[in-house]
């Protein structure tokens, strides 16, 4: 045992109220008459405590429920009852916790430290390897069942049995469409009736309910509308005039990436939180980066209720961080097929990739139809994604290279020779030879006609000389496709006519309206740092994403031993001790009230041994009054103010007529008309509620604890 | 040992894609081919679809959806998709459900099982006019057959047609050991199953139907096996003249028939004997938009026991009107193509017949049946002088002089010289090209105008050896026997439709010792280059090797 933390159990002991201290040593250790020495007391229980058949009974009484709540303050760092009430929010109301928790402190497993000013919870140091190595199971916290067989596919279209919609296939092949047709969103954002038709035709799986969905009756979000808005928040397209267009750039980027990190970021920038506007870049990088380290928790062939997941996700929260899976999150997640529905009520992890025994290569026919299959990198689809057109995203993703097609990638900056070799790198060998051929063909073609728009400034051959050796002239100069022929920019026109008077000519010729005439294009890397911009703090590591994407260092619980289900001995070792006390009660022929008190006390677990079953136990006290009993609900208040420690559990009737059950922490008691009124403050949350005392139905001193 | 991968993936839409280079793919083609159309077949992956149709011709051997499930589930690379198992279920599930049998000799019964087949049915207007519905049943005229059973299949139900099938005027013939030309004859195993599929035992539902056979692979012999075994008198319809005559040719050389036992039905003649030969343009030529067809009369000049239609895929729509009558009459349609080029599939389907045979054109290639086929592209420059005229001109015109491109007798000269024995076609759309390659060439020239005894002397010479070159027209398009092309050179011609080429390239596809080369010439950067393409991604979606050349002028 480590002295600090016997130090520290031994100080919290010693400084509880005297009341609880000496029920608590009335109930293990028998009356005890004064005067009396505090310390000799307590070490008469240190000692009660040291005795292995102590521990075997406090520890055989450990029900789940108990053992759950054990874990779980065993694997938190010093909670307190907040903390506890976060990793099990909307499983257990607050008032039962607590109630769980004086329990347990009165049974001597775990005990309060208030010394920081904060209540810190922590196991007895007495009971600790006990707890370990019988009690404690990260299972209860985080169940999960082994994953038996292969699960069927989610989508009809996909190869891998786990694979989520987002996956690597179709996301080239969405990058592929709208690199075709961009122009896909009405003014309100939804698809437009056309690109709705084509892209139901070209990707059944964003038009298809998901069996996450099925299984769970909930409604599910339109996936086109889900990856538009996912793909957007990411910087992965930009919508200008209402058609989207991919940046190519950022897709490089992005496709650098692991799959699950790209999962990760799809769906975390798919996630509309407060909202259908898109999220900002970094909170959606934050959350990614999370949910990737949270994943990898995981493990891949076991299930988990959703509970536990939840769980996991508070655990690993930190309320720096400001993250916690939460219900709608993990709604979230199952749109994008993060997790996927196995059995009735549990939930496997996506996997991303088939299992393969060889590296996947894209197949290029001599019919120009190039077939994907899945498991190809992303970072080997985007360019040949720019080139070809997109037949079908299936199991095999069908495209055809077109001349429609290539040219269009050509447009994008790309020449023939880098289109040429993603092809064949994607293939793995040379392309057919008709296609090579036509390669070439179609790049020449391309080349041999270019439109440009702009000034084009035309000078006579005895004039020419004056353009040519101006130094001035020639920086303006776009384009010198002949002899005395210049293509400038519209805005180089004042410049140009300073150049002209410079020269001697003063006859200005006449000006038309003239557009600038664009750059060569080029796939667009001018956006460096446009994203950081925003935010200087934020890395500028990448073009458009921050650096590497490595998930955060999660502080992470010890879940060794998951699972490994003893509870049904524990269970029956509990009944039967507590038999055999109920039995020594039965025997002791105790009056009722007596009787009654020790009987609660077995129940609870407050009793180890018969010689504790005592005509002196303790006092028998009213702790609860009912409707129309007014001065009993009075003396029962008046009691928890005389006890700093108390607080009240009441039951009021709404409105409405339904009971509203909360815990209170009584803080005065005045008179208002002929009515007295309860003041106190909510447990959690503090806030500050006044009670006419009539309307209370039940009021309930927690005094069933000995700590109370 | 590494368990070979399995070489089928199944997409979602049907779409059967077949890894060619997987060792496990012709087990898997084998397993998929009675229920899956091939509809590409390009170098490395292979594309069947299951349709209706498809699934249906597969019901109609007997095929039930667990069958086809285990086939897909057997050979597929990855897990099938959940759709796919439920269409096949939802669409076989229709197959069956309809039956025709005869009520009397001049009323059939329509057997429907499924209460919501027989509601559709009943609420269908088109169905009313011909249906009686009674108590003890759905009747109909026989006359209505082949209307009631091509409405049926346009609403999404086949019908099992197992009425039965009048018995023709008897016509007793057999083949001969050895053709009359002297050559040893026999029919070739799979021609043999694909008759005896046909015919089966004659049991109702049989009889009727297609065989489907890629070019070159004999398809007259399979008809006159069906002839032999029905022992009947039969009507031949086929796409022109000269196939007419090639089927006459056939049925003397190879058969006991006497040329009083055959009749020939075109626009020159019109003699009807025991087997008639007849063209469909005769059958469907009327006098007006508004007029009866005069010849559909033919059908009912004899007790025609069996009626074959030769390249049933180009069977003209009017006929479908006269099949739709004549459906006690046992039919064979033969092809090398379900794909109809107006889409009336289903038509065929419903009146001459489900497929009853086909076997892939690769594996009769590879058994020599057939021969190896490499397509070659070579693109020539317009000669200087040429360019401007063609810049100026319009686009009529532009397409002329480019296929005109006097540079292209050049290259015919070095690809002649490059097969120096071997019989050669060149192919052209344009009679001035034509005509000034055949003088240059001094070959033979045949059009459309080339009388038929010169057209057929001709032929003779050339099968003979007499003749190494011939210069055709689009005649070249249509049935003509030329068995011993091996090189086909197409000068000229725009991409008219997918049976077009087919057969052209059919020409040379006869089963001989060398492979056939298959040359198209196209001068480059011109619109000829578009008709180009349509042709390579046909001929490459055939599955033939493909290569594109430049071609430098010396």
């Amino acid at each position: 045992m480590k002295k600090t933390s016997y130090e520290r159990w031994k100080s919290a002991f010693l400084t509880l109220p005297d009341e609880a201290f000496f029920d608590i040593l009335r109930n293990y250790l028998g009356d005890f008459k004064t005067p009396f020495n505090k310390h000799t007391l307590f070490a008469s229980l240190e000692q009660f405590l040291r005795k292995t058949e102590t521990q075997e009974r406090i520890v055989s009484l450990i029900s789940r429920d108990d053992a759950q709540l054990l874990t779980a303050l065993s694997v938190l760092d010093s909670p307190g009852p907040d903390d506890i009430y976060h990793l099990f929010e909307g499983e257990i109301s607050y008032l039962d916790l607590h109630l769980r928790l004086l329990n347990l402190q009165d049974r001597l497993l775990i005990y309060t430290d208030k010394s920081s000013g904060t209540d810190e919870i922590f196991l007895n140091p007495f009971l600790e390897e006990a707890l370990k190595s019988q009690a404690l199971d990260a299972g209860l916290l985080l169940s999960c069942i082994p994953v038996q067989g292969c699960l069927p596919p989610i989508s009809p279209e996909s190869a891998v049995p786990r694979a989520p919609w987002p996956g690597d296939a179709l996301l080239a092949a969405f990058l592929s469409s709208l690199s075709e047709d961009g122009d896909i969103l009405k003014a309100d954002r939804s698809l437009k009736k056309k690109a709705a038709s084509s892209l139901r035709e070209k990707f059944p799986a964003l038009f298809r309910g998901s069996i996450s969905r099925r299984s769970r009756e909930g409604e599910e979000r339109d996936r086109p509308a889900l990856l538009v808005r996912s793909l957007e928040t990411l910087r992965l397209v930009r919508c200008t005039g209402g058609v989207l267009e991919p940046d190519f750039a950022a897709w490089e980027e992005f496709a650098a990436f692991t799959p699950e990190a790209r999962l990760c970021l799809i769906a975390a920038a798919g996630n509309p939180q407060d909202g259908s506007s898109p999220r900002g870049f970094f909170s959606v990088w934050e959350e990614a980066r999370w949910l990737s380290a949270f994943l990898d928790r995981l493990e891949p062939e076991k299930a988990y209720t959703e509970k536990s997941l939840i769980r996991l996700g508070r655990l690993l929260s930190s309320p720096q961080d400001g993250l916690c899976l939460d219900s709608a999150w993990f709604e979230n997640l199952l749109d994008f097929e993060v997790f996927l529905p196995y059995g009735e009520d549990s939930f496997v992890r996506a996997e991303l990739a088939p299992a393969q025994d060889k590296a996947q290569k894209a197949v290029i026919q001599p019919n120009f139809e190039v077939s994907f299959p899945p498991g190809l990198p992303l970072a080997q689809c985007i360019v040949p994604a720019a080139a070809l057109r997109l037949l079908r995203c299936d199991v095999h993703s069908q495209y055809e290279l077109c001349k429609a097609s290539f040219s269009r990638a050509l447009a994008l900056g790309f020449d023939g020779k880098t289109l040429a070799a993603a092809l064949k790198n994607i293939a793995g060998g040379e392309l057919p030879q008709n296609i090579g051929f036509s390669l070439d063909v179609w790049e020449k073609e391309y080349r041999s006609i270019s439109f440009f728009e702009g000034v084009l400034v035309l000078a006579e051959e005895e004039r020419r000389h004056l353009l040519d050796h101006s130094r001035e002239f020639q920086k303006l100069v776009r384009l010198h496709p002949a002899p005395g022929a210049y293509l400038v920019g519209r805005a180089s026109i004042p410049a140009c006519l300073a150049v002209l008077r410079e020269a001697g000519i003063d006859i200005p010729p006449g000006l038309r309206q003239a557009e600038e005439l664009p750059l060569l294009a080029k796939i667009p890397k001018a956006r460096e740092n446009e994203l950081f911009a925003q935010n200087p703090a934020a890395p500028p590591c990448g073009i458009l994403f921050p650096g590497g994407f490595s998930p955060p260092k999660l502080k992470i619980p010890h879940l060794a031993n998951a699972g490994r289900g003893n509870r049904k001995d524990a269970e029956s070792r509990a009944k039967k001790l507590k038999t055999e006390l109920l039995a020594g009660l039965a025997e002791a022929d105790l009056p009722e009230d007596q009787s009654g008190e020790i009987r609660e006390r077995i129940k609870n677990g407050l009793i180890l041994f018969p010689g504790q079953i005592r005509h002196d136990l303790g006092r028998r006290e009213k702790t609860e009054a009912r409707g129309v009993n007014y001065p009993a609900k009075i003396l029962i208040i008046e009691q928890a103010f005389s006890s700093k420690t108390s607080y009240l559990e009441l039951i009021v009737r709404t409105q409405g007529g339904e009971p509203s059950r909360f815990l209170l922490r009584p803080q005065n008691l005045r008179r208002q008309g002929g009515d007295l009124v309860l003041e106190g403050s909510l447990i959690p949350g503090g806030e500050r509620r006044e009670i006419p005392v009539k309307k209370i139905s039940l009021v309930r001193r927690l005094r069933g604890s000995l700590m109370g | 040992m590494s368990v070979p991968e399995k070489s089928l993936i199944v997409q979602s839409d049907g779409s059967l894609l077949l890894d060619v280079h997987s060792p496990a793919a012709e087990e898997a083609r084998a397993a998929i081919a009675p229920f899956a159309e091939l509809e590409k077949s390009p170098e490395h992956i292979h594309t069947y679809r299951m349709s209706p149709l498809s699934l249906w011709n597969a019901a109609s051997s007997g095929l039930r959806p667990e069958d086809i499930y285990a086939a897909l589930t057997g050979h597929s690379r990855y897990p099938v998709p959940e759709n796919v198992a439920a269409n096949i279920r939802e669409i076989l599930g229709r197959y069956g459900k309809l039956k025709l049998r005869a009520a009397t000799d001049a009323i059939l019964r329509l057997e429907v099982s499924g209460e919501a087949a027989r509601a559709e049915i009943r609420a269908n207007k088109r169905l009313a006019k011909f249906l009686r519905f009674e108590d003890e049943g759905i009747f109909l005229s026989l006359t209505d057959r082949g209307t009631i059973k091509q409405e049926l299949i346009h609403i999404g139900y086949p019908v099992e047609d197992e009425a039965p099938l009048a018995e023709g005027e008897p016509l007793s013939f057999a083949f001969r050991e050895n053709s009359s030309s002297g050559r040893a004859f026999s029919v070739r195993d799979y021609q043999v199953q694909a008759a005896a599929s046909l015919v089966a035992d004659r049991r109702p539902g049989t009889g009727f139907g297609l065989v489907v056979l890629p070019c070159g692979a004999g398809k007259t012999i399979v008809g006159m096996k069906v002839m032999s075994l029905l022992q009947t008198n039969t009507l031949i319809l086929t796409t022109n003249i000269a196939a007419v005559h090639q089927w006459i040719d056939e049925l003397l050389d190879k058969t006991t028939l006497s040329p009083q036992d055959i009749g020939e039905y075109t626009g020159e003649v019109k003699t009807i004997r025991p087997v008639t030969v007849a063209t469909y343009q005769i059958l469907v030529w009327r006098a007006g938009k508004e007029e009866d067809f005069p010849h559909f009369r033919l059908f009912r000049e004899r007790n025609w026991g069996l009626i074959i239609y030769d390249e049933v895929h180009l069977l003209p729509a009017p006929m479908f009107r006269v099949t739709a009558e004549i459906q006690s009459v046992r039919r064979l349609g033969l092809t090398a193509t379900l794909v109809r080029e107006d889409g009336r599939e289903e038509d065929v389907f419903s009146l001459v017949g489900p497929k009853r045979y086909d076997v892939p054109w690769k594996e009769l290639e590879a058994k020599g049946w057939i021969a190896e086929a490499s397509c070659v592209e070579i693109r020539l420059d317009l000669p200087e002088e040429l360019k401007i005229p063609y810049a100026i001109a319009d686009k009529r015109n532009k397409f002329r002089i480019a296929c005109e491109n006097p540079r292209k007798l050049q290259a015919v000269r070095e690809i002649l010289c490059n097969h120096p024995d071997e019989p050669t076609l060149i192919i052209g759309q344009f009679l001035n090209q034509l005509a000034l390659i055949a003088s240059s060439l001094g070959s033979p020239l045949i059009t459309g105008k080339t009388p038929n005894a010169e057209r057929e002397r001709i032929y003779a010479d050339f099968k003979a050896g007499r003749v190494r070159v011939i210069v055709v027209s689009k005649v070249a398009n249509f049935a003509i026997d030329l068995p011993d092309a091996s090189v086909a050179i197409q000068v000229s011609g725009s991409f008219g439709s997918r049976q077009e080429e087919a057969q052209r390239l059919g020409r040379i596809l006869r089963p001989k010792k060398r492979n056939s080369y298959f040359y198209s010439l196209l001068s480059r950067y011109t619109t000829e280059e578009t008709f180009g393409a349509n042709r390579q991604k046909f001929l490459t979606e055939q599955g033939y090797k493909y290569r594109i050349e430049l071609w430098q002028a010396v």
